[in-house]
């Protein structure tokens, strides 16, 4: 197998430095030339395994594709559905709506996941101002998606939701994530945009999913920038 | 050119077969050459003892330790312009600093100019030069083939193997003496390799100069009071060993203060030295040369008698060796260990049947043979080296018992009263003794620069604190280092922890600058530094990370954290088998 050594030293979650030390001290069965590092990949999967390092291609992948999750809110959204005019008077009848069309098969969990938003809600309310609400599950559901979405909601009429500002909810955010830390980043992405007063008025004019997701892109591109 | 198409030639027969096959491969020619050189060595030095022990009788053969004294170190220095110094400290330097890399010179420096010293009457070893050239041999073969460093220092080892075995006929003394005082490490990958050169090398001297074993003897019959007896004699040899290194170091002293104060040059040294060796040798000449004669007088007991007559050899002996090495000579302290070894046996015989003369102890041979190994094993500090040695080159398997009480009592003592060797002292004190899997070693590997962690985020000396608010987010560290804002010079850091108290209040955001609460008397290091003495910079002053500064400009900080991380993965690895 060959491999250019920065990948190689990536691979083996290593400095590069140190992997070329180890190389010419053949430390290691990597041969190499120039810049290519030569190897039998079982060899070194044995060396890696005695050494107690982790060593596997799968892994790289994986984690390069976290590392680029800086627009994680707007794929997040791009991933859920945006769902204008719901009928509804109460929280209740609002999140069984969605749940019905976030395309879940199992009752059970739809069930477990009504519950969970609800139990959420008696914490308290998710409402933040402005007429806002972002109802969550109180524990994430690990194994319901693949992965992090967004469901947006533009009720009918403005939505009773026992806000902190005491306002009625025109636009809920469903956030639906995979563990706490995605959660988190989902919510601090969201809140930054929402600290916008333009965004928010961009949100009352109802705009579609596409128009939506291109503006979240920009917030999140100016929140990288920073 | 023409080297480098070799070069190429070279690898792509490498590529082209298994490394662990080729380096069998390696290891038997390396074990051949290695073995021409001893044998070489071997045949110039009786040559010489031939052709000049007819003139000893006369009263200016004294000249002679002198005039090969010179020709040896002006033959070293001017003429093919090596180091001087005794040989193996040079290679373990090598193995443990600079991956086994030894000159192409080397493979003849150190034969000749000890082939001078040794031939002529000075006292000194030819079993070092023997193993520097064996060890160029293996060093220069491994880089001609581009191999690694650890393929390096193996065939480098196989070299230091087939000398020693093919000058003592003793193939399992080669492969004990390599891995216990050259590679330091007792590892499957380099035994092989090893003991093949190491038979290799045998089989060479075997087939040139016949299957002799040097030392032989009609046997001895050991009983329980030579056990007692021989823990007696370790006491004893492990003074004469320290005596014989303490003078060595003496003489060295004694030499540089004599070439400073007269203004001496390197050869005219020598040469008084050599002289001086001369003189001795003119009253008791077992002190001269490499003294294997002597050894075999002492073992077969055939050593004129007295007490006194033993006694004064002893001393005379170290004493010569003493001035040989320390005045400008070359050659190894193997052999003369080996003489002083045996004439500690002899007059500890002589002394303990006059004290005890009931007691039922073996002949003095016996004794020999025992102080022999006693001495060896504190010079060196190498008891398996010291039991097995003697074992082979007397092939008296009979004493093994008392052998292992001398040699391992008298290394005890020794590393007790000279914690390092007479090969590892130099290196200790320079503090370049880096054995595999050490502390120093795996510190003296890794660079600042594969464990500098880049990932700072810069701010400037002018911003207020509230911009610094907003990086907190997005920075993954609690240091911030500062630079100015026009020269980008580094002026020191801001440390989170300092500034603690002020990050929550708001009145503090818009009125503090950075440079109020950064701290610039903090110790920073450049990236030559060697980790060990960033490390103590970082205990003396109780930081957990120290930045890093090229010139002036900041690159970067290293941290216990990763240093932790990479220390562990760098002390698997070295202690690992590949």
């Amino acid at each position: 197998m060959k491999l250019h050594i920065n990948d190689a030293a990536s691979l083996l979650n290593l400095p590069v430095n140190t992997l070329k030390r180890w190389i010419r001290q053949g430390r290691v069965p990597i041969n190499r030339s120039e810049d290519i590092c030569i190897f039998k990949e079982e060899k070194l999967n044995e060396w890696a395994k005695r050494n107690h390092f982790s060593f596997s291609e799968k892994k790289c992948i994986e984690k390069k594709v976290l590392d680029s999750g800086t627009q994680i809110l707007s794929s997040a959204v791009s991933r859920g559905i945006v769902l204008y005019d719901v009928e509804g008077s109460t929280k209740e009848d609002i999140f069984s709506f969605v749940i019905k069309n976030l395309g879940i098969d199992d009752d059970e969990n739809k069930n477990e996941f009504l519950k969970r938003l609800l139990e959420r809600e008696e914490l308290s309310s998710t409402g933040i101002g402005k007429g806002v609400a972002i109802p969550h599950p109180r524990e994430p559901l690990d194994n319901l998606f693949d992965s992090p979405l967004i469901a947006i909601v533009f009720p009918k009429e403005p939505l009773e939701f026992d806000s902190i500002d005491k306002s009625l909810v025109f636009v809920l955010f469903f956030i639906v994530s995979r563990n706490v830390k995605e959660h988190l980043k989902l919510l601090s992405n969201l809140s930054y945009c929402l600290r916008h007063e333009n965004f928010i008025a961009f949100l009352k004019n109802k705009p579609p999913m596409e128009k939506i997701i291109s503006e979240i892109e920009f917030f999140e591109n100016q929140l990288l920038n920073q | 050119m023409r080297r480098v198409f070799l070069k190429r030639q070279a690898q792509s027969i490498i590529f082209s077969f298994d490394e662990n096959f080729l380096l069998l491969i390696m290891a038997l020619i390396v074990g051949i050459l290695g073995g021409f050189a001893a044998v070489f060595l071997n045949y110039s030095l009786e040559f010489c003892y031939e052709h000049l022990h007819v003139f000893r009788q006369y009263w200016w053969a004294f000249f002679f330790p002198g005039v090969g004294a010179i020709c040896s170190c002006v033959f070293l220095k001017k003429i093919i312009r090596d180091d001087k110094g005794h040989g193996v400290p040079d290679v373990i330097y090598s193995v443990s600093k600079k991956g086994g890399l030894l000159k192409v010179r080397s493979i003849f420096s150190r034969l000749f100019s000890s082939i001078l010293t040794i031939g002529s009457g000075g006292s000194a070893g030819p079993e070092a030069p023997i193993l520097y050239s064996g060890a160029a041999i293996g060093s220069n073969i491994a880089r001609l083939f581009s191999l690694n460093e650890r393929q390096r220092i193996t065939l480098l080892g196989c070299g230091t193997a087939s000398a020693i075995s093919a000058i003592f006929n003793a193939p399992v003394s080669g492969i004990i003496f390599t891995l216990e005082v050259i590679l330091a490490e007792w590892n499957t990958i380099y035994l092989v390799p090893v003991a093949i050169a190491s038979v290799a090398g045998t089989e060479l001297s075997r087939f040139l100069r016949g299957n002799q074993i040097p030392f032989s003897n009609s046997g001895f019959n050991i009983g329980f009071d030579d056990l007692i007896a021989a823990a007696l004699l370790a006491v004893f040899t492990a003074v004469i060993s320290v005596l014989f290194t303490r003078s060595m170091e003496k003489s060295n002293k004694l030499a540089s203060s004599f070439e400073k104060k007269f203004r001496l040059t390197f050869f005219v040294k020598a040469g008084l030295g050599g002289c001086a060796v001369g003189i001795i040798g003119f009253f008791i000449p077992d002190a001269l040369g490499e003294g294997y004669h002597s050894i075999r007088e002492l073992i077969s007991g055939t050593y004129s008698t007295g007490l006194a007559i033993a006694g004064v050899a002893l001393f005379a002996k170290i004493i010569a060796t003493a001035i040989t090495l320390g005045w400008g000579g070359s050659g190894g302290v193997f052999a003369p260990s080996l003489v002083i070894g045996s004439f500690t046996g002899v007059v500890f015989y002589r002394v303990f049947t006059l004290i005890f003369p009931e007691a039922n102890l073996v002949s003095e041979g016996g004794f020999a043979l025992l102080g022999m190994s006693g001495v060896m094993a504190g010079v060196l500090q190498a008891p398996l080296t010291g039991i097995f040695l003697i074992v082979e080159i007397t092939g008296g398997y009979e004493v093994i018992v008392p052998l292992i009480i001398v040699s391992s009592l008298s290394s005890v003592i020794c590393r007790y009263l000279e914690p390092a060797s007479v090969y590892l002292k130099e290196l200790v004190e320079k503090g370049t003794l880096l054995r595999p899997g050490t502390d120093a070693k795996v510190l003296s590997d890794l660079k600042v620069e594969e464990i500098l962690e880049k990932d700072c985020l810069e701010v400037f000396n002018d911003m207020r604190l509230k911009e610094l608010i907003y990086l907190l987010k997005v920075s993954k560290r609690n240091f911030f280092p500062v630079v100015d804002r026009k020269t980008k010079d580094f002026l020191g850091v801001v440390h989170l922890d300092h500034i603690r108290p002020y990050l929550l209040d708001s009145l503090m955001y818009e009125t503090v600058f950075i440079y109020q609460i950064m701290d610039s008397e903090i110790p920073v290091i450049s990236p030559d530094t060697e980790l060990k003495e960033a490390l103590d910079i970082m205990d003396e002053y109780s930081m957990f990370s120290i930045p890093v500064l090229s010139g002036r400009k900041f690159m970067g900080i290293i941290s216990k954290g990763t240093l932790l991380d990479q220390y562990r993965k760098e002390l698997m690895v070295q202690t690992s088998e590949i």
